[in-house]
């Protein structure tokens, strides 16, 4: 927690003033990071009925996001104003009593279009990707797969316009949305299928997919090859030399003991955090394939199917980096370098599946059947909250005589405000 | 409803943000170059001292300059790179008249994508093999090929630049080793910072050298290299020829490391703990003697003393010795010149030419033969209006030792405050009641370091009676009191995330909280207008109440959505607000009252941005002028003033919707046709460009660019108004008189 503490805020401001600090933003930044507390007055307008499966941020305002629930249902909220006490509104949704083009089935994936806002892109259970026009909330176009899918990705790198889909016979599916192709299959994986796909962040052609059977391979798309890495959760990188590491690549390799839950690069591009079914958390080198040894401690992923993981990293050190993982009904925050727990933050009820943070805003969004805002802004709360009571109270002794009497006394209360 | 400002620079920056010297203007002139931010200057060194010769704008902050000297060539040229990441390569020629050109040799965007260091970004060169090396993002050099300069071409060529991958994370400072048959310099780094190795002492650096093959393109690692246990290594300076050596400059130390050598350490008694050095430069070719100054503005003599025995050829040094010279200004950057003088490099304090002294003269062996003049930091200001000449003056709420000459007689009153506690506002205030005595308020917070903000402080009110100060009252408050102001006779203070007013009663002698408003994160800066209250938030723009006298309270009517960083913050009109931004941008904010649809009403649309390049402290009302002819086409009302850290003062003023496409039609057309030193483009420049959003520029007009265009040649300004189009692509019909007269009248006002 040290670590994130950071110079106070006066002096910060002074310093800025005088033009000694360049790093402001970020210093501001690491302050709030690991401070998150539930924003109890910031209510998204309610729409979801099920469980949500699945949530995403549009990356050219941070502005807009979008939640899927488990019954094909889609709707996107308006997450400006980020005020103390505000109701987000719905911008769309898209569901039968609204549109006839919705999905039937449990959203797997919701992508934004990387570029810009106008378009975004949803994967449902009922095999069916759809690529919808923001503006008009019509599909452009749609494709529809003999074979379920659970995952699709796009690359947030500039000019890109292939999405890449796992499907559960574990074909890898590349659709060129700018040509429509979508006959591109890598067969890297077994049939036990793919649950996850992700882009790297920072190479247009690099693929990272995971299966159901615990393989995490990595795909360069340009090479006739299945896959160029395949990580081993027995390669270790160690300064001890007695603990043997390997380094084969051999199809034998697997990244964990059982399915993999979450795949997720970490703003530097040089690491990896995967999240599987048996209840590790490993952080992996993503240039030489070797896992750090990192100790998160068990993590039940029981309930969900795929968790999505929020990474938070300061631009300007990447020591400073947090992880916020679904755990049941909390969320709990790790720094990844050194896998000791921070906090952990409660307030769902039911499983939580999806957390995303908004580094414009500096909040976290979590999903369970409902979605909740996470800020640093207790202070702020509790001054609200008194100012409410002390509110409440001077209407209910606005006819006492003591206040007719003393108005100094009143003023005392409010010195606490 | 749009956005039309006008920004010009009233005075440009004088905080120096990087110095260099050589042979620039011709090869028999010495020349001291001096960057402020946006600008440099070039000075030739003269037995009468410097003479300052050209002053160039460049479109970017100048965070690189140095000049260098192919081995093909006779004189030097300057290497420049901005903060928007455009590099450049410019040569000097000497024209009729002293007059001076600059022409662009190589120029070009070397941005990428990665991640930002916290420094700034590192340079060294080689000139022996025309190599320049820039560290501009984590993990990657830049390796900047040099061609043939000295051609008479007078087009610009592409920087030919090349990323390598480097594994050394938080590099410190990078430099070539001089003398080596290949390209080879070396790093210094602070420990690793993976996972294994997380929890060590965090004082270990390490010195690694690389080799550049320069066919390949690539670097490859040498055997050489260093681990030390320094506090805070922060220079690296390369020690002789065809050698790997090298002084490493610490907080308190000063360190000298060889191949297959042990290293030779000082720990002087006279390096303060406290204080870190911040620069150095050498005084002979040979890398003898270098002058170190530290953050107290201390300044040192450090003498290398090589070993005799084996003839004066010996590079091998034995012995280092460090003096104290005496004090300048806290600086930066520090040159050496010729014949003992030197040049004190200032961005907190004005610049000096010293003169070292042989023998000491009243305790200290330098000499101040000049001082520059240096504003910044602006951190506040106000318009005094001085016989009718506007002129502004900037001053300071640092110590709390505060003397008031707002008052007619002179009055100097000094308040001890608690421990820890430090004075963040003050206010002079006549309050509703008793309207025939000034007060002053004082806002304090006591400030532990390991807090994140302060959690207690006081508002202290002083009366003026007669010539006498006397403290009245005080009142605690839960948070920083960032901004005070007089609001139609009570108090208005900024007391964390909160906007309060306070009334006070002289029968009682007690300030009384009437109402607050909560805002998000922190106010930071507060202004009024009538009955509104503007404040600007640490993370969250702005946002604009309004104080309904019958309620007594404090209604939001509008604020921007957008998560801004910002600064500072003024109204314009009723309806339009400005906003400085943590990055160096403008926001121009309005208000759409006349909306029939609430949730437009009250949100503030950003409909001006645009890049300073400036960070702007603080926006005043005012003008530098009074008087305007009677057949004025502008309106000076709305004219405010802004000041930054660099020193740099700016003027923005509204222009009507007509004068508005007008000048900016003209300043596209000008902006094609004015050359710009390293061609960089003027939409580039003034885009707005903040962590996480990068935008196109618009709703303000350029005044810099646009009154150039009084300066250019009748024909020229004929010709660039043949095709002037407004909105829509209306053409737009003008005479070169008219234009000449609106901007001349621009250009009178600041």
């Amino acid at each position: 927690m040290n670590k994130y503490r950071v110079p106070s805020s006066v002096n910060l401001l002074r310093a800025r003033e005088y033009g000694l600090e360049n790093s402001f933003i970020h210093i501001e930044q690491t302050r709030r990071l690991a401070n998150f507390t539930l924003c109890k007055y910031r209510n998204l307008t309610s729409y979801h009925h099920s469980s949500i499966s699945t949530m995403s941020l549009e990356q050219s305002e941070y502005r807009y996001l979008l939640s899927g629930g488990a019954n094909g249902h889609i709707c996107c909220h308006d997450m400006f104003p980020s005020n103390l006490v505000v109701k987000h509104p719905i911008i769309f949704q898209i569901d039968r009593n609204s549109n006839r083009e919705h999905h039937t089935n449990n959203i797997c994936s919701l992508l934004w279009y990387p570029n810009d806002n106008g378009l975004f892109i949803t994967l449902g259970l009922d095999k069916k990707l759809k690529i919808w026009d923001t503006n008009r909330v019509k599909t452009a176009d749609e494709y529809e797969f003999n074979n379920f899918a659970y995952s699709a990705h796009m690359s947030s790198t500039t000019n890109t316009s292939i999405i890449a889909i796992g499907h559960e016979n574990g074909d890898l599916r590349l659709i060129d949305i700018r040509t429509g192709s979508n006959s591109h299959i890598i067969h890297a994986h077994n049939k036990k299928g793919i649950c996850l796909v992700k882009w790297f962040n920072n190479n247009p052609n690099l693929l990272a997919s995971a299966g159901a059977d615990g393989q995490v391979l990595f795909t360069d798309i340009r090479s006739s090859r299945k896959y160029y890495m395949a990580l081993d959760r027995d390669n270790i990188l160690t300064d001890n030399q007695q603990v043997n590491s390997r380094t084969t690549t051999s199809t034998s390799s697997i990244a964990h003991h059982r399915g993999v839950k979450s795949l997720e690069f970490l703003p530097d591009n040089s690491h990896l955090l995967t999240l599987g079914g048996d209840n590790h958390m490993y952080l992996w080198n993503v240039n030489n394939g070797q896992r750090l040894l990192v100790n998160y401690g068990p993590i039940l992923t029981d309930n969900i199917r795929i968790i999505t993981l929020a990474c938070a990293q300061m631009k300007h050190d990447r020591t400073k980096s947090l992880v916020y993982v679904p755990f049941g009904k909390s969320i709990r925050i790790y720094d990844i370098l050194s896998g000791e727990r921070l906090t952990t933050l409660n307030g769902h009820l039911l499983p939580v599946s999806t957390c995303i943070y908004n580094r414009l805003s500096i909040e976290l969004y979590t999903c369970s059947d409902d979605i909740l805002v996470w800020a640093a802004i207790k202070k702020q709360q509790e001054d609200y909250e008194l100012s409410m009571k002390t509110q409440e109270r001077r209407y209910e002794t606005t006819r006492s005589l003591g206040q007719i009497l003393n108005r100094d006394q009143w003023s005392d209360d409010e010195d606490e405000v | 409803m749009a956005a039309m400002n006008y920004v010009v620079t009233v005075q440009r920056p004088t905080a120096i943000t990087a110095l260099t010297t050589g042979h620039f203007t011709s090869s028999t002139d010495f020349n001291l170059i001096v960057a402020k931010n946006t600008h440099f200057e070039i000075y030739v060194i003269s037995s009468e001292g410097l003479k300052l010769v050209k002053d160039v704008c460049i479109y970017g902050k100048i965070t690189v300059l140095k000049c260098f000297r192919l081995s093909n060539m006779n004189k030097d040229v300057l290497f420049i790179f901005t903060e928007k990441c455009h590099g450049m390569i410019l040569d000097c020629r000497k024209a009729n008249h002293d007059q001076y050109d600059i022409l662009t040799k190589c120029h070009g965007l070397l941005k990428d994508t990665g991640r930002q260091p916290v420094r700034q970004p590192l340079c060294t060169i080689d000139a022996k093999h025309g190599l320049i090396l820039l560290r501009i993002f984590e993990g990657v050099i830049k390796l900047i090929y040099i061609k043939e300069l000295s051609s008479k071409e007078s087009s610009s060529k592409n920087l030919e630049a090349y990323n390598v991958k480097i594994d050394e994370q938080n590099i410190v400072d990078i430099q070539f080793l001089p003398g080596h048959q290949k390209p080879t310099f070396i790093v210094l780094h602070p420990r690793t910072t993976d996972t294994s190795t997380i929890n060590r002492d965090p004082e270990e650096y390490h010195i690694r050298t690389y080799q550049v093959e320069l066919k390949e393109k690539d670097i490859t690692k040498l055997t050489w290299k260093q681990d030390m246990t320094l506090s805070e290594a922060s220079f690296l300076i390369p020690i002789g020829q065809d050698i790997f050596s090298c002084l490493v400059i610490g907080r308190n130390v000063v360190a000298l490391y060889k191949e297959n050598d042990r290293p030779l350490e000082i720990e002087s008694s006279l390096l303060d703990d406290e204080a870190s050095i911040v620069s150095y430069c050498p005084i002979d070719e040979d890398g003898c003697r270098y002058l170190l100054t530290d953050y107290f503005g201390k300044l040192y003599l450090l003498v290398l003393e090589r070993d005799k025995r084996n003839g004066s050829s010996s590079t091998t040094i034995t012995d280092m010795k460090l003096d104290l010279l005496g004090e300048t200004s806290m600086c930066e950057y520090i040159t050496y010149l010729d014949n003992g003088v030197t040049f004190i490099g200032s961005r907190f304090g004005d610049s000096q030419l010293i003169r070292l002294l042989p023998e000491p003269e009243n305790g200290s062996h330098l000499e101040i033969l000049e001082s520059y003049t240096n504003l910044g930091p602006i951190v506040d200001m106000c318009v005094v209006d001085l016989e009718r000449q506007g002129r502004q003056m900037p001053w300071y709420v640092a110590r709390f030792t505060y003397a008031i000459d707002l008052l007619p007689k002179r009055t100097r009153v000094s308040v001890r405050l608690l421990n820890r506690e430090e004075a963040l506002s003050v206010c002079v205030i006549t309050f509703a009641d008793d309207l025939s005595t000034p007060y002053i308020a004082i806002g304090t917070a006591i400030i532990f370091e390991d807090e994140d903000t302060p959690k207690i402080g006081r508002i202290i009110l002083f009366r003026y009676k007669n010539g006498h100060l006397n403290m009245i009252t005080e009142r605690e408050i839960n948070g920083p009191p960032h901004a005070m102001l007089a609001f139609q006779g009570k108090l208005l203070v900024a007391v964390g995330s909160s906007i309060r007013l306070y009334k006070f009663s002289p029968q009682t002698h007690e300030l009384t909280q009437l109402t607050q408003y909560l805002g998000h994160i922190d106010c930071l800066q507060v202004k009024i207008k009538d009955d509104f209250v503007l404040f600007n938030d640490l993370m969250k723009s702005i946002t604009v109440l309004r104080y309904n006298v019958d309620d007594g309270k404090f209604e939001e009517i509008a604020h921007d959505v957008s998560p801004q960083w910002s600064t500072a913050c003024e109204f314009f009109d009723d309806d339009t607000f400005i906003c400085a931004e943590d990055g160096g941008n403008l926001i121009s904010c309005h208000k759409d009252s006349g909306s029939t649809k609430e949730n437009e009403r009250n949100i503030l649309k950003e409909l001006g941005l645009c890049h300073l390049g400036e960070n702007i402290n603080v926006f005043r009302h005012g003008c530098l002028v009074t008087q305007q002819t009677a057949e004025s086409t502008i309106s000076i009302e709305t004219c405010t003033l802004m000041g930054g850290v660099s020193g740099y003062i700016g003027l923005l003023l509204q222009l009507t919707s007509t004068l508005y496409q007008l000048l900016m039609s003209l300043q596209l057309a000008l902006a094609e046709y004015v050359p710009s030193v390293g061609k960089i483009d003027h939409g580039a420049w003034r885009s707005f460009e903040s962590d996480g959003r990068s935008d196109v520029s618009c709703g303000f007009v350029d005044g810099d660019l646009v009154e150039t265009y009084l300066d250019l040649p009748k024909s020229v300004q004929q010709e660039l108004i043949q095709d002037l189009r407004g909105e829509n692509n209306i053409p737009i019909n003008t005479t070169v008189e008219e234009l000449v007269k609106i901007i001349e009248e621009l250009a009178r006002i600041h």
